[in-house]
């Protein structure tokens, strides 16, 4: 329960909630080079599951607009990625592979929608959790940007993504 | 409300519309009335039935309109979800009809309609999943030119503003 509680999506979850969730996870390892996910693929299959990275490190990887394939970012523990495909079955935006030995907690799609059915309370909580964690990043992305329209100077928005 | 609308029905399904309308207010906008002020709290979210808004932002004092939203559009999440300001201006340019439901609503949504704000709750989450990536996606594509180099101001300030109007849903127009 104290390992979900480092996650900041999870942060404000009771005790109780927390208790229900790990108990509906499944912890994995997994080897470098393993690929939790591929961009383009779709994640309303039965399959798609939220992942939280208890040990390690993943890469998050994209096609470039130019051709290629870029790093993205990498995520390590206290992390989580799949969670906007857990909810709403859209198409992976990025792939995840782990870029070595990696512990994983595991939330399968299928587990989480019979949750809805199971407590119904928890599943909106996580719900919206997820909504605030969305308006939060586009919350901030837009102000960057509209500081940077404001001054003329993209420097700032340029710096974030490179 | 009386009949479900069929651009509701579009957007979130037959048995998502129907679980969720009941649960909406339908209100009347005049032309030039603001659905919502760039930095006052608006905690709505709202569905256009018919007619046009127009969305801005004020910048050194001047009105810059990133674009017009249209019948079948959804407005207000941001707010509607952290209770925070609305992140532009919204006004409407032809008089137009509304749905909306509150902040306030939905707590109580979650406890006594849970269906109803599951489906409202995952439309949100794939609307503002979209609107980021897209946002991101479009940043990329401008800046991921090994060649990229500063641009003239107003250049700037066009792929900027682009980038605002994905952020805030106004160039989701119908």
């Amino acid at each position: 329960m104290s390992t979900l509680r480092r996650f900041s999506l999870l942060k404000d979850f009771s005790d109780a909630d927390l208790e229900l969730l790990g108990r509906l996870m499944v912890t994995e390892t997994h080897h470098r080079g393993h690929v939790f996910m591929r961009e383009g693929a779709g994640a309303g299959s039965v399959r798609s599951a939220l992942f939280l990275i208890l040990d390690g490190t993943v890469e998050v990887t994209a096609a470039r607009p130019v051709g290629g394939f870029a790093v993205r970012r990498s995520m390590g523990p206290g992390d989580m990625f799949g969670m906007v495909g857990l909810l709403t079955g859209g198409v992976r935006s990025a792939t995840v592979t782990a870029a070595g030995q990696v512990q994983t907690a595991k939330l399968e799609k299928q587990t989480f929608d019979l949750l809805f059915r199971k407590n119904v309370g928890l599943h909106a909580r996580f719900q919206l959790a997820v909504a605030r964690q969305l308006a939060s990043d586009i919350r901030n992305l837009r102000n960057l940007v509209k500081e940077a329209i404001d001054t003329g100077d993209a420097g700032p928005v340029v710096e974030r993504f490179r | 409300m009386s009949a479900i609308s069929t651009l509701l029905v579009d957007s979130l399904g037959e048995e998502g519309a129907a679980t969720l309308a009941p649960h909406f207010e339908r209100v009347q906008v005049a032309v030039n009335e603001h659905v919502f002020t760039d930095g006052q709290r608006a905690a709505r979210v709202v569905f256009v039935l018919s007619g046009s808004l127009e969305a801005a932002y004020d910048s050194d004092g001047s009105r810059v309109v990133l674009g017009q939203v249209g019948p079948g559009s959804w407005l207000g999440e941001i707010g509607f979800i952290d209770w925070g300001p609305a992140t532009a201006t919204v006004l409407a340019t032809e008089p137009t009809e509304l749905l909306c439901i509150h902040h306030g609503q939905l707590l109580a949504l979650a406890e006594d309609h849970p269906a109803a704000a599951s489906v409202l709750l995952r439309h949100i989450t794939r609307v503002l999943a979209e609107r980021l990536q897209k946002s991101k996606s479009g940043i990329l594509r401008q800046i991921e030119d090994e060649e990229f180099v500063v641009e003239p101001v107003e250049q700037t300030r066009g792929w900027l503003s682009r980038t605002l109007s994905w952020l805030v849903g106004a160039s989701e127009a119908a």
